[in-house]
């Protein structure tokens, strides 16, 4: 395996695990009340909600 | 009127007459909000014109347009109008009131009153009725980016943020609410905020354009003894309508700072803000609440209001409700505060004793008369302080607007003309053009990345991972970006000019033929967009039997991102009717909700969906900025989730595919996903979707819909071998499991926040089901008809 390759594979890593990290956050958010629309806008409903306005 | 005379309903009414409300029947929740929306003894009322099919009607009433259906209508007795007597001048008797000052520097403090200390957060409610501005508003104070739309109830659920350039004050922004009575779950998150939260001042924004029923609100407000001040919001239209308030004289009479805004055009709101903090930090209590007056029709609420506080002081006390505020709730009948006092048997008769002795002397009944002396009020203030306005050009163009979209013969034609339309933009026109435009971009880019690597002679894997794996499986979903963009458009356009509501009026008939109301048509529709908000927005249906049915219902309404399958699958199989085939999907994924809830209706859901009682709002030219806003909002979701789930969920798979267990790179048949995918494909066998590939795709479906494609094309390599691979009629009965299987991981989440995990396991396992049986249905027509 060449330079390249390895740079390549580097990067997809990286990328990988980031991605990894933001669903494992949105999955933690979105047990702690997020709305889980997955279009965040800024309402914090995740983290301003209080639990006993849920149904 | 003759006592002999048969008095008339309501319902008798012809369409242009007026009439005065004599009584309003009925009982429970439906009566109540009728009379929190203004439907008390003594109103004028006219019948503007029933919906197409004969019912429910639409009534104007304290300068707006109210829907109840005809059932409600016949419990509402009513009379000729009064002749009117010649109304004075408002202006004439407005004398020149100097500006109270109430919320401002110094003026009611005696010496030595010390504001909050400054580090103390002041919290903010935001409260007002439904579609009065609050979320404009809202985001001009916090300078968030929520949602506003043009019909009732768009926020259900609080959402907080900083004031600007105010980190020591946050505002929280309620549902809207015509009154805090019990009976919704939005006046509940309103009313237990206020009353358990205890914010430090109450924002009530009031849509001056129709003053009356918002004041409604705010009296209710004001006797929950927290410093409130008063918004006019749409000040502007007011006025270029030729109208105006005297804002020092309704400062003056309800005793609470009055601030005219246009929360719209960013007018006002910093003088808001200063007479908010202001309040808040001096805690400036309403200076009024007394709006029972001594000499309204003998005095009768007065006493009998009087006479009830004085009663439960002590009990209101200890509990923490204000006690004007739970006299006035005690008398209306709300069990919740009666529980909350802990009367005594002894004090609970004599508060019943005191009730029904004020309903005799007022000739009304408890509820009815708390809610007459209330406009009572109302209207001596708009007599002294509100020139009305001429009928707004708004309103004008409104009732031209409707004589089409909600004319007899013409409502229904013409919402399925626009809904034609919004289809036929979306996936012939502008959406597709776009689309290939896109996908030229991405096979162009694909080509040079691909020469890239091939030049700087990168490793037969690495090539594979990046131009198999990661360009064929996330560039095909990208080239979806443009036809979801342009349905989200349209969509947002129905509900921001206010037509939302219409076709909820126009379809409320034919749905309670199902067993649902008007309002569930709306979640069904924001659906078509993403099962997400649509599920959430079920929220504003009152009943719990209408919620529960509409957001089981809701994800039969195909969305956006089945669209990519739909559009892959038809063009791929059925090229010269292409969009012929994804309209059908739209339509049996709509006949199967109908028979879902025929049968559920029948079974689960047995009973009547709730009174359709509805403002229906003028309509609006949707903003640019809200709703280029919102195109970009879903653009970056759909960018996120092509570059997060879509991608993760594509090099998974690809490297499933391309390595067996003993991480030899091999052909796709012999990798581990042929394995794994193997042991499930002969349950899909009977519906000709026996290939490991298929089934693979359908399982990465589960995380994300537009999954579906991108496995599928790195799977098979190309459209081509893919069309080599299935027959038409197996393609199609792909299709229809597509359409009708599990919805998404983020929905069935949604799903079960509203309704619990029982009901989501019944979507998920329900649906399954259903496609299974559906797509083996196709199935055997295919193979009665020799196509398989």
């Amino acid at each position: 395996m060449n330079l390249p390759s390895i740079l390549i594979l580097i990067v997809v890593g990286v990328i990988l695990i980031a991605d990894v990290a933001y669903l494992c956050l949105r999955a933690r958010n979105q047990k702690g009340g997020c709305d889980g629309c997955d279009g965040c806008n800024g309402c914090n409903l995740c983290k301003k909600r209080d639990k006993s306005d849920r149904r | 009127m003759n006592a002999n005379e048969k008095r008339k309903t309501l319902k008798e009414v012809k369409v242009g007459e007026s009439a005065v409300i004599q009584s309003v029947g009925g009982s429970g929740s439906g009566r109540q909000h009728l009379l929190d929306m203004g439907v008390i003894p003594g109103t004028e009322v006219t019948l503007v014109k029933l919906a197409p099919m004969g019912d429910p009607m639409e009534l104007r009433i304290y300068d707006y347009e109210l829907t109840i259906r005809l059932a409600d209508a016949e419990n509402i007795g009513v009379s000729e109008p009064y002749i009117k007597k010649e109304e004075k001048d408002s202006s004439a008797f407005r004398a020149v009131r100097a500006h109270p000052g109430l919320g401002e520097g110094g003026k009611y403090h005696e010496k030595g009153t010390e504001p909050l200390p400054k580090d103390e957060l002041l919290t903010f409610a935001l409260a007002g009725n439904q579609n009065c501005g609050k979320t404009t508003l809202f985001n001009q104070l916090t300078g968030a980016n929520c949602h506003v739309g043009n019909f009732p109830g768009v926020t259900v659920d609080r959402k907080s943020g900083s004031i600007k350039d105010h980190p020591e004050a946050e505002v929280t922004d309620l549902p809207g609410i015509y009154s805090l009575s019990p009976y919704s779950d939005e006046e509940l998150v309103s009313r237990r905020f206020i009353l358990e939260e205890k914010p430090k001042g109450i924002i009530n924004i009031v849509d001056a354009t129709n003053i009356e029923r918002n004041l409604y609100l705010t009296l209710q407000l004001m006797e929950l003894e927290v410093p409130i001040v008063l918004a006019l919001n749409m000040m502007d239209e007011v006025k270029g309508n030729g109208g105006s308030v005297d804002v020092n004289g309704m400062e003056d009479m309800l005793g609470i700072p009055v601030v005219p805004i246009s929360a719209a055009k960013n007018e006002g709101v910093g003088e808001l803000v200063n007479h908010a903090l202001h309040v808040a930090s001096y805690q400036e209590k309403p200076a009024m609440q007394d709006f029972c007056g001594k000499d309204d029709h003998g005095g009768a609420v007065h006493r009998c209001m009087h006479g009830i506080m004085h009663l439960i002081e002590d009990h209101a006390a200890a509990a923490g409700i204000p006690v004007r505020f739970a006299a006035s709730k005690l008398i209306e009948g709300d069990a919740l505060v009666l529980k909350a006092l802990c009367l005594s048997d002894n004090e609970k008769e004599m508060v019943e004793h005191i009730i029904v002795q004020m309903e005799a002397e007022r000739g009304l009944d408890r509820s009815a008369a708390i809610a007459d002396a209330r406009f009572s009020f109302i209207r001596e203030i708009c007599a002294q302080t509100v020139v009305r306005p001429k009928e707004s050009k708004e309103h004008v163009r409104s009732r031209k607007i409707d004589r089409v979209l909600t004319g007899k013969y013409t409502a229904i034609p013409s919402f399925i003309a626009i809904m034609a339309l919004v289809f036929y933009l979306t996936f012939g026109v502008i959406g597709e053009g776009l689309k290939t435009l896109l996908q030229m971009g991405i096979d162009a880019l694909t080509s040079v990345v691909d020469g890239a690597l091939r030049s700087w002679q990168v490793s037969e894997v690495v090539h594979s991972l990046v131009i198999d794996g990661i360009f064929t499986g996330v560039g095909t979903i990208l080239s979806f970006v443009p036809i979801i963009v342009v349905l989200f458009f349209f969509l947002s356009l129905l509900e921001d000019s206010g037509y939302m509501a219409r076709v909820a009026f126009v379809m409320d008939q034919l749905l309670r033929k199902i067993g649902l109301s008007g309002k569930s048509i709306v979640p069904m529709l924001i659906g078509f967009g993403c099962t997400v908000p649509g599920v959430m927005a079920t929220r504003t249906l009152s009943s719990e039997r209408d919620r529960k049915m509409t957001v089981l219902l809701t994800p039969f309404m195909s969305c956006s991102a089945k669209l990519p399958i739909y559009g892959f699958l038809a063009v791929a199989f059925f090229p010269k009717v292409s969009w012929l085939v994804m309209i059908g999907m739209y339509f049996i994924g709509m006949a199967m909700g109908i028979l879902i809830a025929f049968v559920s209706k029948k079974t689960v859901f047995k009973g009547e969906a709730v009174p359709f009682i509805m403002e229906l709002p003028n309509y609006r030219l949707p903003g640019a900025k809200n709703v280029a806003r919102l195109l970009w909002e879903k653009t970056k979701d759909f960018l996120k989730r092509a570059f997060t789930v879509i991608l993760v969920a594509t090099i998974v798979i690809w490297f499933l595919q391309t390595f067996d267990f003993r991480m030899q790179m091999v052909d796709s048949s012999k990798s581990m996903l042929a394995t794994i995918a193997g042991l499930i494909a002969p349950l899909f066998a009977p519906l000709g979707l026996g290939d490991y590939r298929i089934v693979t795709a359908l399982i990465s479906g589960f995380m994300a819909k537009e999954s579906v494609v991108s496995t599928l094309v790195v799977l098979y390599g190309s459209a081509e071998l893919m069309t080599a691979a299935i027959t038409p009629c197996a393609a199609f009965a792909l299709l229809v499991f597509c359409l009708l299987y599990t919805p998404c991981v983020a929905a069935v989440a949604a799903i079960r926040k509203e309704l619990g995990t029982r009901w989501m396991l019944l979507t998920v396992v329900g649906q399954c089901v259903l496609a299974w049986l559906a797509a083996g249905l196709v199935s055997l027509v295919g193979f009665l008809i020799g196509l398989l």
